[in-house]
């Protein structure tokens, strides 16, 4: 029944495709404007007349855009460049759709300077850089490297069809973590298959380095201590230096968001000379794959989106999704004898504590190499830290005693945890997610954004700097009538991106996308859950085969502390 | 002799849609159908007009969940003295033919 519109849309989306091949630069956002109208226009058959419009279009204005003398010159030019691009259009599209400059993009061997890796890991990885522009609309400003590492199958039936790994944040680079990934997640993620991992311009080892000292400082403000409207006043300056620091280096906060991600994707595919290719993508990482699914389709396999990140505006605040998970863990307690025998009222303890907190943060030391000696724990930096813990079941166990702790005042108890989350946040590059996310989502400048924000360190405002630091740019996209194999994974208990994330992207995608719903799991399902990693397994090999998903039923509930 | 520029009729007939409700913001497909211009016309016109500074837009989330947002459109101040211009001045037109059938 679906054959025939889907077909339609197939085509339709070729033109418009086609379209935004040839009016890059300057003309992209307009590309852009011209394919999301084709979301609104339910009729196949004017859908189909927007589209050739819209290749017409592209082609009247790239060649109306051409300077030219006089009459007769400007109308040698006009037929000359018409048909040249037809013809260049016609040769290239499949090869270079989304690349705009010249040359042709090249994937740099380098030596593999990465932390970790023991000799039977390293004959495995493959390191190298690949060039993309600064700006795509303006080719003069320069390059960009972006880090790269391949990590090859060891397995003797290795498919032709690598896995990109896109990771999440923004701001949470892969490559430094490539010897722990494949040691232990490769062959999940991609069985039998290579698997690549690339740092997103701006985070971990791409350039540009934004902001590098960034997350020190806003520990060290932390460190510092003082109410929460001092800490946050202390984070805002921390943003607005690295934005004037950028400026000074001739580095344009426009020439970031995922509309410009994707784009480096795409120079990457062709850098390795990648027909196509499967993808696994994880949190903010899962927008990124989902503006690829709608604007490059044709170079997809299969799409395995874990912990749904749907574009602007989500479903919930984060404040939202937070007290949801916090709840949970509250009644999950109650139902665990062990847990409501040590902590009657787990609730009412988690908010005594953050009383006490208020009236006198408590000193938690850290451990050494980490900048500051030791923090300031006041109940927004409290909030923070239950907030990243409900994320992995592991931590999640935890959580029960580290309320306790904090509520008796028990700094020792508390520095595992801390210490922790504090490595884990150094290795952020959140002038990267602050850049991205200002990118990307307009209602995070909106007033009541601000407001409701305010819960959270991370995705905090912090009194409307997002609004001084770049303007939104091209949005993600979820492709309406999805034609990619897709696989959708969300846990019941995330407190970042719950399961209403997840249907809201379905159904603009249609059921060719399945999402599946793990009971007792947060963030990151795949890592957290060996049926998640299972299923995963399953999909990669057999994208359009039956999946098994006779485990998610037998996920068990979280052991509390 | 070199046409005056923005007097082309599609650029007329999308002026003065765009002037009959020029406080509300406008998206592509509304204005093609009531301009009845094809989307390869309508598209350069726009992107013409904003280049010569006569034409702001924005992007507005769709009011249904997990629809992308949609670029709008709607006269500047100075796209506003022109198209008003461009009115009187047919309105004039129109008058004078009217004086001509007359006549």
């Amino acid at each position: 029944m679906n054959a025939r519109p889907r077909r339609w849309r197939q085509i339709v989306l070729k033109l418009v495709q086609h379209a935004r091949w040839v009016l890059p630069g300057a003309g992209s956002p307009w590309a852009d404007a011209m394919r999301h109208e084709l979301d609104y226009i339910a009729d196949d058959p004017a859908a189909l007349r927007w589209a050739i419009g819209c290749v017409l279009a592209s082609y009247r204005v790239r060649v109306t855009g051409l300077r030219c003398g006089g009459a007769r010159t400007c109308l040698r030019h006009f037929a000359a460049c018409g048909c040249l691009m037809l013809l260049a259009g016609l040769a290239l599209q499949g090869h270079a759709r989304g690349q705009t400059e010249q040359p042709r993009p090249a994937f740099v061997e380098t030596t593999c300077d990465l932390p970790n890796v023991s000799p039977s890991i390293r004959p495995q990885l493959r390191c190298g850089e690949v060039s993309v522009p600064r700006d795509y609309d303006n080719p003069g400003a320069g390059q960009f490297k972006l880090a790269v590492v391949v990590i090859h199958t060891v397995t003797k039936e290795q498919q032709a069809d690598p896995v990109l790994f896109i990771h999440g944040g923004p701001g949470s680079p892969l490559t430094a973590q490539a010897a722990r990934i494949a040691g232990a997640e490769s062959t999940i993620l991609a069985p039998d298959r290579d698997l690549i991992l690339v740092d997103q311009r701006g985070a971990g080892r791409s350039e540009p380095a934004l902001c590098p000292d960034l997350a020190k400082r806003q520990l060290t403000a932390f460190a510092q201590g003082g109410s929460t409207d001092v800490v946050m006043t202390a984070w805002r300056g921390t943003y607005m230096d690295c934005r004037r620091n950028l400026v000074q280096q001739g580095i344009d906060p426009a020439w970031f968001g995922t509309s410009v991600t994707v784009r480096d994707i795409e120079v990457l595919r062709q850098a390795l000379g990648i027909s196509r290719w499967n993808v696994y993508a994880r949190s903010y990482g899962t927008t990124v794959a989902m503006t690829m699914m709608a604007r490059h389709p044709e170079t997809l396999r299969a799409v395995d989106l874990d912990s749904i990140y749907p574009p602007d505006p989500a479903p919930l605040t984060h404040a939202q999704t937070f007290d949801t998970a916090l709840n949970a863990l509250f009644e999950a307690c109650c139902a665990d004898s062990a847990c409501v025998a040590a902590h009657p009222d787990l609730a009412a303890t988690f908010h005594e504590a953050m009383a006490g907190l208020a009236n006198a943060p408590l000193t938690v030391v850290l451990p050494p190499g980490l900048g500051p000696a030791d923090v300031a724990l006041g109940p927004l930096l409290f909030r923070g830290i239950v907030n990243q813990a409900l994320y992995y079941r592991p931590l999640l166990s935890m959580l029960p005693n580290v309320i306790q702790s904090a509520h008796d005042r028990d700094p020792a108890a508390l520095q595992p945890l801390i210490g922790h989350l504090a490595r884990q946040f150094l290795a952020q590059s959140t002038g990267d997610r602050m850049v991205v996310e200002c990118r990307d989502r307009p209602s995070l400048q909106a007033e009541s954004a601000v407001v409701a924000s305010t819960v959270i360190p991370g995705i905090i405002d912090f009194h409307g700097v997002r609004r001084n630091w770049v303007k939104p740019g091209s949005p993600p996209v979820v492709a309406s009538s999805n034609v990619v194999p897709s696989l959708l994974l969300t846990g019941a208990i995330d407190p970042i991106t719950p399961p209403p994330f997840a249907r809201i992207v379905v159904a603009r995608m249609g059921p060719a996308a399945p999402v599946v719903e793990f009971p007792h799991v947060g963030h990151d399902v795949e890592e957290s859950s060996a049926c998640g990693a299972n299923l995963v397994t399953q999909f990669v090999r057999r994208p359009e085969g039956p999946l098994s998903t006779a485990c998610v039923a037998a996920v068990p509930p979280v052991t509390l502390s | 002799m070199p046409r005056k520029p923005n007097s082309s009729p599609q650029t007329r007939a999308l002026l003065a849609v765009l002037l009959d409700r020029f406080r509300t913001w406008r998206h592509g497909y509304d204005l093609s159908r009531e301009t009845d211009l094809k989307s390869g016309t309508l598209y350069p016109l726009l992107m013409r007009l904003s280049e010569q500074g006569l034409l702001e837009s924005r992007w507005q989330d769709s009011e249904r969940p997990g629809v992308p947002p949609r670029h709008f459109y709607r006269l500047t101040d100075s796209g506003l003295a022109l198209a008003q211009e461009q009115a009187v001045s047919e309105a004039t037109l129109a008058a004078g033919d009217r004086a001509g059938v007359m006549t």
